[in-house]
This record gives structure tokens, C-alpha cells and sequence, in this order.
């Protein structure tokens, strides 16, 4: 399991390094963002 | 690969990446580092770490000092030791092609900046390193270690 979610998330930081351009760290941060607020969105207070 | 600070996160990367394929040549911990470009065994660096020893009395290797490790010229440098260790003042020392973050906040962000515009690959430390939050976050959910998980 952690295997396999570690191994996805490098995988697709990656992948927006390399398609993108981007620095590994803002596409990590870009990232982690978007899911915060995805999950975010299926809760009634929101940190966004 | 080289590998600054070998406890939990140190130990388990190396042995890891050295199941597929990569050689430790240098491993460091507080009291020093330990050098050897054909490739240190892992089992006998755990072995003294367990033992309450350091890297440095492995026999078989140049002993240098602590921060040498940033020095060794290798494909993969990992730190797995403290935070702020690659600050703009030595980042231009890593000579390596990839940094997987295996510390928590072990680089600036002006030195990540410089080792991504010299085409140096940094993978960031919560990518890298989320192994022990995945694992607390199973548990919470009920995984026990009955049933271990990889």
C-alpha cells in the first residue's frame, strides 16, 4: 500500500515536471493542494 | 547512492534501493562518514548501528567527516537526517543527478531552486518521505500489525 502510494505520487509529480516544466516542488505543492481541496469540498467549513 | 543519516529512513532506503540494484558508497551519522566507492554492506552498517556503534567503525572504508557525505560524488544522494542540511552556501557541493528527500525540510528552497536550475532532479520531501503518514492513517482506519502492510 504505501508501496503503491508513494510510487503513484512520484509518478505523477513527474510527470508534471516533465510535461510542464515545472519544478518538482511547485508541482508537489500544486498537487497536494488540489486534493486539500477536493477533500475540503466534501465537508461543511472549508479552509479555502 | 549515498545516504546522510543512517537511522530508520536512512537504513530502510538503502536497503531498498541496494534490492534493485544501487551500491552504497557512503553512508554518514552524527559522528561522521563512512566512504567506499565499491560499495558498503548495508547488513553490516545496520548491524553496528544496532549495536549502539557508528558508520565510522565499519572497517572497510575511508572515515571522513560528518558533513563529507554532501561531497560524495554519486547518482542518488538522500538526506535522511535533519532539516536545512543544502542551504544556498552548499548546494553547489551535491554532485549527484537525483535527490530523494527522505528528511523532513532537509533543503532550502533557494537550494532546491539552484540544483533544479542546474538539471538536478530533487523529489520533495512529503512525496518521498509520506510512507509513515500512510501507514498512521491505515491504522487509524483499523490496520493493525496482524496484517502488516508493505
Amino acid at each position: 500500500m504505501i508501496e503503491e502510494k508513494v510510487r503513484a505520487n512520484t509518478e505523477a509529480v513527474l510527470a508534471a515536471v516533465t510535461s510542464e516544466r515545472l519544478a518538482p516542488r511547485r508541482a508537489a505543492e500544486r498537487m497536494a493542494t488540489e486534493r486539500i481541496k477536493e477533500a475540503m469540498s466534501y465537508r461543511r467549513f472549508s479552509a479555502f | 547512492m549515498a545516504v546522510q543519516g543512517f537511522g530508520a529512513v536512512g537504513t530502510h532506503s538503502a536497503r531498498f534501493l541496494a534490492e534493485r540494484g544501487a551500491v552504497l558508497v557512503a553512508a554518514s551519522d552524527r559522528r561522521g562518514t563512512i566512504y567506499q566507492p565499491a560499495g558498503l554492506r548495508i547488513a553490516e552498517l545496520i548491524a553496528l548501528k544496532d549495536s549502539g556503534k557508528t558508520v565510522c567503525d565499519y572497517g572497510d572504508g575511508q572515515k571522513l567527516d560528518r558533513d563529507a557525505v554532501i561531497d560524495v560524488e554519486c547518482d542518488i544522494w538522500i538526506p535522511a537526517a535533519r532539516p536545512d542540511v543544502v542551504r544556498a552556501d552548499n548546494a553547489h557541493r551535491l554532485k549527484t543527478r537525483l535527490v530523494l528527500q527522505g528528511a523532513n525540510i532537509p533543503f532550502t528552497e533557494d537550494a532546491e531552486r539552484a540544483l533544479h536550475e542546474r538539471g538536478v532532479l530533487v523529489i520533495p520531501d512529503f512525496i518521498e518521505n509520506a510512507g509513515g503518514m500512510i501507514c498512521a492513517a491505515m491504522e487509524y482506519q483499523g490496520a493493525t500489525g496482524r496484517r502488516p502492510s508493505r
